[in-house]
Order: C-alpha cells, then sequence, then structure tokens
C-alpha cells in the first residue's frame, strides 16, 4: 500500500471550509470522504481528529450545524459555510495562494531568488 | 517579494481567528460545562451514523461484514479517544476536573460525617474568632471615617519636649489657642486647619434642667469635616470676639427638640447656661468629630485664650490635595522648631501629624492588634489539628489512593484532589466562622464599647471587606491544612505505600514524625498564647485587687457643674448643697452625703504646685507638686476614707472661721518625712494659707493602676476659688440604684434649675476603672482556652491513632510480660515528649513576644517568671492528660486481641 501523506498541522480546517463552501452542506462522513476524493487518495484523514476540528470550527463561528435527514433517510448532523465562513475560506486560500507561489519559485529548477 | 496585508513569512494555517474570534469559542465550551449529556448523545448519534455510512461503503466495495466494521473502526481512529477529545473541545477540561474534584470531594467528606464535623467545627471556631476582631479592625483601623474625603483629615498632635515636672505629662496632643492661630498663619501644607474642645451647657425652661453637650469651635471646622449647615450658615471668623460670639450652631436633633423643628430658628435666641445665644445655622445630625463620641447638641465659636500655656484645643486639618502627611510632617517640624525659638522652652516639643481615623483609635489600637495576632495563632492551630485530621485520614485512605495511582492517577491530580479537599473543607468552616462571628459580634462591640466608654456608631459590622477577608482566610486555611498532607503525597512512593499496605510494625514513620511536629508546633502555640493570656490575667488580678481607697459600695456619685452667674458668692453654694444633704439625710436608707471635686479613680493627671509655709520653694526645674481637691463635712466619713490623724472637716469650718486643710498619707510621708505635718500651713497661692488639720488614707484618685498622688483637701466652704465642677456623694444603707430618682426629686426642689450632668453608682466606676484590662483579659484568656482545647485535640489525636498503630506492638510487648504501668510509661512518654518540645519552643518564642505587649500590663514585667512556668505546667500536665486516655485505652488491649488483629 502506498504510504499516505498526514494533513498538516492546521491545514485540516481550510480544507473542510473549502469542501463546505464547493459542496454544500456536507455531514462529516461526507466530508472526510471528500477530502480523501479530493486530494486523490493520497493524504489520509483521521476521521477521528474531523469532529473536533469541525467543533471548533462551529464553536469560531466559520460553519453552522444542523441535524438533517441524509439520503437514505437517516438522521445526520449536516455542517455548511456561515458568511464568515466564506470569508474565512477566501483569505486563508489567498494566503496559501501566496505562500505556495513563494515555495514554488524556491524549488523551481534554474529559477533565479528575486 | 508579494507583500500582504500579513506576514508572507508565516506559514498559513487555519488561524483561530480574531480574538473575538476565540472568545466566542470560550463563552460556547463554557457553556458546554453545563450540556455535557445532551453533548454527548449528539456527539454518540454522529460517531454511530459515521460508522455506519462507512461500513455500507465498505460493504458496496466488496469487504465482508467483519471486515467492513473492522476497517471503519480503524480509520476512525479509537472511538473512546475521539470522543475524549470530542468532549475535550466541548467544554473546558481543567473547569470540568475542578467541577470532577469538587463532587467527589463533597462526596468523600460527606462519607465521612465525623471527621469533616470536627475538621469543619475546628476551622469555624478559628475562622470565627478571626473574622470577628476583623471586623472590629476594620471598622477602627481600616475603614474610612464617616466624613468627606476623610483620608486627607489629619490630627495635629502637638507632642511634649520631656517634661520637667516631676510628674511626667500625660500626652493628650492639646494645643494652646496662640499655637493654634500660629499653626494656621504658617502651614502650606493644609488646606485649613481648625480647633475646638467639647464644653457641656446647661439648659434650663423643660420639665427639669438638663446638661447638654457641647462643642466649640473655631470658625470653618464644620465644612473643613466635610459638613454644610442644612439651615442658615457657619460661623463667621470675627464671631469669635467677645461681643459677637453670642452665636450657635444648633445639631439638627436640638433644633427639633428644642424649636419643633422651625425653619424660622435664624435669629431666634436659645439660653445656655444662663446666656443668651442667637440661633445662626443648624448642622446636620452626623456633625461630629468623631463617629466614637457623643455628638454635640449644639456648637458655639471658639473665644480666643491668650495663654500659649494653657493647652485646651484639639486642632485638626485638611491636608491640600495632593500634599502627603510626610510633607506636611516636614512642614511642622520647621515651625515648630521656630516656635521654640520664639516662645523658648514652655512653647510644646513639636507636632506630631496623624491621619484623623488613627488619632481617634489610639487607645485601642494596641490592643486591637494584639488580639489579632492572638486569633491568628488560633487559626494557625485549628489549621494544623485539621492538617493532622486529614494526614490520618489519607493513611486510612491510602488504598483507595493507591488504587487511583496505579490506574493512572498522576501524583498532581491525587493531590489537588486532597486540596480540593481541604480548600472545601476551609470553605465550609469559613461559613461556619461567619455564622460564630455573626453571633459573637454583637457581644464583642457591648464589652469594646463598655471597657472604652464610647459608642462605635454602628460601624462594627460584618461588610463586604469581612465576607471578603473571611473568604481568603477561609481558602487559605484549607489551604495550610492540605498542603502538609498533599506534599506527602509526593514523597511517599506508589510500591513503598502498597507494601506498606500489608501490615509492618513501623509502618507509616515518616508521617508519624510530620504528625508529631505538627503536634509539637501546636502546643508551642497554645504555650504563646497562653503566657499572653496569663500575664494580661495576672495584672488584672492585680489591678482589681488594688485597694482603691474608698469604700465603693452603696454609694452614688452625682455630678453638677455650678454656672458662675447663679453661683456667683459661696454662701449660695452652701446653700444649694447644705440644703439638698441635709433633706437627703432625712431619708430612710441614707447614710450620709458630701461633697467632692474629684470622684475617686476618675481624675485626670493634672496637679497643682503649693508652698509650704517656712519651707524655701524648690529650684524651678523641681517643682512641688499635689493635688487640690475640694470636698465637704463628712468627706472621710461619707466614703469609708481612715482618718489617719486629726481630724475630717466639720460643718464649722467655713469661710470665716480659720483655714483648715487635710492631707492624705503619700503627700505627709513626701513632704514631711519622720514629721507631724498637723498643725503646718500650706498655701497654692501665697494668700490664703490652710494648717493642715489632719492625715488621712491614701485614695487611688486617677484609677486603680495609678498610685496615690500627694493630696490637698480643703472645705468647699472655704475654697477661694469657687471651684464650679463639684460632685455629690451619697452613701446608702442597700443598694444606690433605687435612690436616683428620689435624690434627683431633692436636687429640683432646692434650685429647681440646676442640671445634673451624671449620676453613677461608685461601684459601676470602680468596674469602669478596670474595664480595659479586664477586657483584654477576657478575651486573651478565651482565645488562649481556645488554643489549649484545640492543641490538646490535637496531641489527643495523635497520640490515639499511634496506640491504633502500635496496638500489635503494645499486644506483644503485653505478651512478653510488659505491665501497665510499663504500657502507660510508653505512650505517656510519647505525649510528654511531644509536650516538652513544643513547651520549650513556645517559652522560647513567649520570651520574644511578650515584650510587645508590656504597654499592656500592669505591675508584672513580660517575662514575669510565675507566668511562665506557671502556663508551661499547664500545658504539660494538660497535654499529659491528653494522652493519658489513649494510654488507658493502651492497656487494656488484651494481647491475644492485638495479636490476631490485622
Amino acid at each position: 500500500m502506498e504510504k499516505k501523506a498526514d494533513v498538516w498541522q492546521g491545514t485540516l480546517a481550510l480544507m473542510v471550509l473549502k469542501t463546505l463552501e464547493s459542496m454544500g452542506p456536507l455531514h462529516g462522513y461526507g466530508i472526510a470522504r471528500r477530502i480523501e476524493q479530493i486530494s486523490g487518495d493520497l493524504l489520509a484523514v483521521n476521521y477521528g481528529t474531523l469532529y473536533p476540528a469541525l467543533l471548533k470550527l462551529e464553536q469560531e463561528g466559520y460553519i453552522a450545524s444542523e441535524w438533517g435527514t441524509s439520503d437514505n433517510n437517516r438522521r445526520a448532523k449536516y455542517y455548511k459555510l456561515t458568511r464568515a465562513g466564506k470569508k474565512q475560506v477566501e483569505k486563508e486560500a489567498k494566503e496559501w495562494e501566496q505562500a505556495t507561489a513563494i515555495l514554488a519559485r524556491f524549488l523551481a529548477p534554474g529559477q533565479e531568488h528575486s | 517579494m508579494g507583500a500582504g496585508d500579513s506576514d508572507p513569512g508565516a506559514l498559513p494555517r487555519t488561524r483561530p481567528g480574531t480574538l473575538v474570534r476565540r472568545f466566542r469559542a470560550y463563552l460556547i465550551r463554557t457553556s458546554g460545562l453545563f450540556n455535557r449529556r445532551s453533548r454527548d448523545r449528539e456527539m454518540a448519534a454522529e460517531m454511530e451514523l459515521h460508522l455506519q455510512l462507512h461500513i455500507e461503503d465498505n460493504l458496496r466495495i466488496g469487504m465482508t461484514p467483519a471486515e467492513a466494521r473492522r476497517q471503519a473502526v480503524l480509520k476512525l481512529g479509537g472511538i473512546e479517544a475521539v470522543k475524549e477529545t470530542y468532549r475535550d473541545r466541548g467544554s473546558l477540561p481543567s473547569v470540568e476536573s475542578l467541577f470532577q474534584d469538587l463532587r467527589y470531594a463533597a462526596r468523600n467528606l460527606r462519607k465521612n460525617p465525623g471527621f469533616t464535623a470536627i475538621a469543619i467545627l475546628t476551622l469555624a471556631l478559628g475562622i470565627g474568632a478571626n473574622t470577628a476582631i476583623f471586623s472590629v479592625v476594620n471598622a477602627l483601623l481600616l475603614k474610612p471615617l464617616p466624613f468627606r474625603d476623610s483620608g486627607r483629615l489629619m490630627r495635629l498632635w502637638p507632642t511634649q519636649i520631656a517634661s520637667n515636672t516631676e510628674t511626667s505629662a500625660h500626652d493628650f496632643g492639646v494645643a494652646s489657642y496662640p499655637e493654634f492661630r500660629d499653626w494656621l498663619a504658617q502651614s502650606r501644607t493644609f488646606q485649613n486647619i481648625g480647633a475646638f474642645r467639647n464644653l457641656s451647657f446647661d439648659i434650663t425652661g423643660g420639665d427639669h434642667p438638663e446638661r447638654i453637650h457641647g462643642m466649640t469651635v473655631s470658625a470653618g471646622l464644620s465644612s473643613l469635616l466635610g459638613f454644610n449647615p442644612i439651615l442658615g450658615r457657619d460661623f463667621r471668623e470675627d464671631e469669635s470676639q467677645p461681643g459677637k460670639n453670642h452665636v450657635v450652631l444648633l445639631s439638627e436633633g436640638t433644633w427639633r427638640r428644642e424649636f419643633g423643628g422651625d425653619p424660622n430658628v435664624l435669629g431666634r435666641t436659645i439660653k445656655l447656661s444662663g446666656e443668651n445665644y442667637s440661633v445662626v445655622g443648624v448642622l446636620p445630625a452626623a456633625f461630629g468629630y468623631s463617629p466614637y463620641a457623643q455628638p454635640p447638641d449644639v456648637v458655639t465659636p471658639l473665644r480666643p485664650d491668650p495663654n500659649r500655656d494653657h493647652g485646651f484645643l484639639y486642632v485638626v486639618g485638611r491636608l491640600k490635595p495632593g500634599a502627603t502627611i510626610s510633607q506636611a510632617q516636614a512642614e511642622f517640624e520647621i515651625i515648630s522648631r521656630q516656635l521654640r525659638r520664639q516662645y523658648g522652652e514652655r512653647e510644646s516639643g513639636g507636632v506630631r501629624i496623624i491621619p484623623l481615623r488613627d488619632a481617634l483609635v489610639r487607645d485601642v489600637r494596641m490592643l486591637l492588634l494584639v488580639l489579632l495576632s492572638a486569633v491568628g495563632f488560633v487559626l494557625l492551630i485549628a489549621c494544623a489539628n485539621v492538617a493532622n485530621l486529614i494526614l490520618a485520614r489519607t493513611a486510612a485512605r491510602r488504598k483507595e489512593l493507591v488504587v487511583r495511582a496505579t490506574l493512572g492517577a498522576s501524583r498532581l491530580r491525587i493531590a489537588r484532589q486532597l486540596l480540593t479537599e481541604s480548600a472545601l473543607l476551609g470553605l465550609a468552616g469559613g461559613l461556619g466562622g461567619l455564622l460564630i462571628a455573626n453571633a459573637g459580634l454583637r457581644a464583642l462591640v457591648t464589652l469594646f464599647e463598655s471597657a472604652f466608654a464610647t459608642t462605635t456608631s454602628g460601624r462594627i459590622t460584618i461588610d463586604g471587606a469581612v465576607l471578603a477577608f473571611t473568604l481568603i482566610v477561609s481558602l487559605l486555611t484549607g489551604f495550610i491544612s492540605g498542603l502538609i498532607p498533599a506534599v506527602g503525597i509526593f514523597r511517599s512512593d506508589v510500591n513503598e505505600t502498597l507494601k506498606e499496605g500489608s501490615r509492618s510494625v513501623t509502618s507509616g514513620k515518616h508521617r508519624n514524625r510530620i504528625r508529631n511536629l505538627i503536634v509539637a508546633a501546636e502546643m508551642a502555640l497554645a504555650l504563646v498564647l497562653l503566657t499572653g493570656a496569663g500575664l494580661t490575667i495576672k495584672s488584672f488580678v492585680i489591678l482589681a485587687n488594688n485597694d482603691p481607697g474608698v469604700r465603693t459600695h452603696n454609694m452614688l456619685a452625682i455630678s453638677f457643674t455650678l454656672n458662675s452667674s447663679r453661683f456667683k458668692v459661696q454662701a449660695q453654694r452652701s446653700a444649694f448643697f447644705d440644703g439638698i444633704i441635709h433633706r437627703l439625710q432625712g431619708l430612710p436608707g441614707v447614710e450620709s452625703a458630701t461633697v467632692a471635686a474629684d470622684i475617686p479613680l476618675t481624675r485626670d493627671e493634672d496637679s497643682d504646685t503649693f508652698s509650704i509655709e517656712g519651707k524655701p520653694d524648690p529650684a524651678p526645674n523641681k517643682k512641688r507638686e499635689a493635688r487640690f481637691n475640694i470636698v465637704g463635712p463628712g468627706y472621710c466619713n461619707t466614703l469609708g476614707i481612715p482618718l489617719l490623724k486629726g481630724r475630717d472637716f466639720t460643718e464649722s469650718d467655713g469661710p470665716k472661721s480659720a483655714a483648715v486643710a487635710t492631707i492624705n498619707e503619700a503627700m505627709a510621708r513626701q513632704f514631711w518625712p519622720g514629721e507631724d505635718p498637723v498643725g503646718k500651713r500650706i498655701s497654692n497661692d501665697d494668700k490664703t494659707w490652710f494648717s493642715i488639720a489632719g492625715i488621712v488614707g491614701n485614695v487611688r484618685q486617677r484609677g486603680l493602676n495609678s498610685e496615690p498622688q500627694p493630696e490637698i483637701y480643703i472645705s468647699y466652704l472655704q475654697d477661694p476659688f469657687l471651684w464650679p465642677s463639684l460632685n455629690l456623694i451619697v452613701r446608702t444603707t442597700t443598694e444606690p440604684e433605687p435612690f436616683v430618682a428620689t435624690i434627683e426629686k431633692v436636687i429640683w426642689s432646692v434650685d429647681r434649675d440646676q442640671p445634673i450632668t451624671r449620676i453613677r453608682t461608685m461601684d459601676k466606676i470602680l468596674s469602669q476603672s478596670t474595664a480595659q484590662p479586664r477586657l483584654t483579659a477576657l478575651l486573651l484568656g478565651l482565645f488562649s482556652v481556645l488554643a489549649l482545647v484545640l492543641a490538646s485535640i490535637g496531641i489527643y489525636g495523635v497520640i490515639s491513632w499511634s496506640v491504633t498503630q502500635r496496638i500489635h506492638e503494645i499486644g506483644v510487648r503485653a505478651a512478653l510480660g510488659a505491665s501497665r504501668n510499663d504500657v502507660y510509661r510508653l505512650v505517656l512518654g510519647q505525649g510528654l515528649a511531644l509536650a516538652l518540645i513544643g513547651v520549650a519552643v513556645g517559652l522560647a518564642g513567649a520570651l520574644a513576644l511578650t515584650r510587645l505587649i508590656a504597654t499592656l500590663l500592669y505591675n508584672v514585667g513580660a517575662t514575669d517568671p510565675t507566668t511562665f512556668i506557671g502556663v508551661a505546667l499547664l500545658l504539660t500536665a494538660v497535654a499529659l492528660l491528653a494522652s493519658w486516655l489513649p494510654a488507658r485505652r493502651a492497656t487494656r488491649v488484651d494481647p491475644m486481641v492485638a495479636l490476631r488483629y490485622e
């Protein structure tokens, strides 16, 4: 089995937020599966760490939760992005882009340091 | 590089957001403390769904049901651990564990009601005593006075250069009028300086004449103290001048009583001691310079008195905003040095600037500090007792603690658990202490008020500051009590403890040592307290056994001030007193009556100079001093003073006959040693010469604690100065109190305009004379008995615990032929050793500390050997008694039972 990368400290929250932004309301299991899919199964989400992270985001007001009914008619807790969460996604995404761009410049072969 | 609004160097991550977001999370987590159960249910449902969905997915990709479940659970990563993290995130784990500790502690304490009750009662007694004494300290020494911006109010306290008279002048802190004016003119640090004195007035016209309380004050004093007239105005500067000074400010009470609260009272007149005063204003009811003094009924302008030697004024000042006491003090060093240079030696030595609040409680400060330390000692002993109880119980709970430790509880957690328990005990003790203090405070206040003959105006209460003090003391007490046992947890080794759990003759050696140390410390503390109490009690007993020199029983003293406008000549005075005395002597139950200027035991410390005919005056720096006392015929007989030689005054020693005097024994001894003074002549003004007619016994005129001073008695019928303050002394055959109404009636039948200042029984005056030492001895005695009881409970507990521990050993000894006496010796020896260590340390402590109460003692040295030996013996005896009970139990040990017992 291929060795999968662990989720970096702190990035899980951004992934959760981004997932909810693109997918709309989801339950915890759905979020976990979605993150794995997106990462092309390169990333191993320890499902256990997801729930405290969700709780924390909810306490900070970036997401909200609501009990609803799942596709096969089961009661599930659905998470959705709040307005604060939406802003936060944009802000963090921009910062990540910046950071990765900078790192990319360092790592790209033959590129001069500016 | 790309500039952003955030630090581009930092690795981006999901930030906790702004502080607001973090705070929001905190609030939600705090609320999470309370809905734990529903949260847990939700979480379980969420996990359950997660697992089911995952299992279904796994089945769909072809796993066996068992494998599908295993993989799902694996992927979730230990469901209990997840729940735990989730739970922690959902609320505040540190607070949760505190609640847990508290719940556990409460359950534990409930499970051991005996231990809990004793511990709480012990702490409640200690904390209660502290709360009660602190209430008094808080009200008198700490709380600001109830005056506007009272922190800036200072008392200007003149201090005397070492007095050049033989008897050192008592420091009253009074200033002369010119001094006051000089200070007012020269000071720059004070916004204003004012002076006043107390003064009484007669007021007539009502049902019967009254003596009312007044103050005579410098202009602006009321606004200096922070009061504004509720009607009219304050005095003007020029109203101190003769001709203009017959103006008066009424208290609100007087205004309502005398004028029915008439709003048009301004400009009306009131007759005070026979003179008319015009009302210029009304002061609020609270007006006064001290909440501990009777508020004045009327206030008049201070009259100038040019005599620099005549100190009679209390001077107060209000510091300018920003000025400090030390600045004022420095300024007054300069001012008084300059005044000394200008007016010479007679000017007072200096001026001390004392916050008014402190000046008002000068007499009581020392006593309060001593009492506060005493109750502090009691509380320490209580802590030690409870620490010992907890230690004993920790030992009994060893198994439980070991189990918790082996199950993974950290030592810190266990120590915290123990501390939580003792903190809970402390708080419960604090609550009990508040109840005790609340119950005892009224009695305490009454004791204080009567001992210091003052009012505390309801200032001594359990207020917020006292509650805060009690809370802090309770927590601290709990912490101190639990500290040693908790620290013991760290020192003990789990394995060792497990082994000790099995039987061992020498079990818990280390713990034994700590417990012994604690008990020895208790003994030492108790000894210090006992010594202090012993010294004050001894000094009180010595004082109370002093002979006042008069027979106080069945005697009444009725005080008057004879108004000079109505008693201009001698004949008016003698008519007044003769009339009363003759009528009284006709009454059944009245034995005799006479007149005296000084009531025994109550005189101030003034004295007079005099000349002896035929003896040169002494050098100016060695005054010849005695006190003149103006008395009536039959003085010695009525007061029960023995006549040692010659004769007492009779009615025939009148204004027309030869002037005679009697002197007391002290006077005869000091000025005519080995001679017979009878027939010698003395004078206090070198005009009237009194020939000595008799020698009478000494009377302690200034109080039981003062040695009799030389005293010269002259008859009021021959008094050249018409001394205005005279008392009627009446001796009755039975209890004197029922005679008061009759005597008043007789007095007003003779003169219906003469007010009575005060009527007291001599017994009450005698008891008042010892009230302060009695209070000190009583309270210190009470606290030291409490300390002794607690300490003996402590030693009893330790010895009895140790007997239980050694029951096996004792059984073996008994089986091997040890006699009862051997067992007694063994157990009592341990108690005695502890007591002796405590006594030794305590004696050293007492030697160092009793010096501090030397000022509260009378005729007893601070290191009085009898007291020290006495309390050491007492403590040892009590310790032995407390050890004897468990020792007796030890002697009854049946060797067979003890050997089987494990």
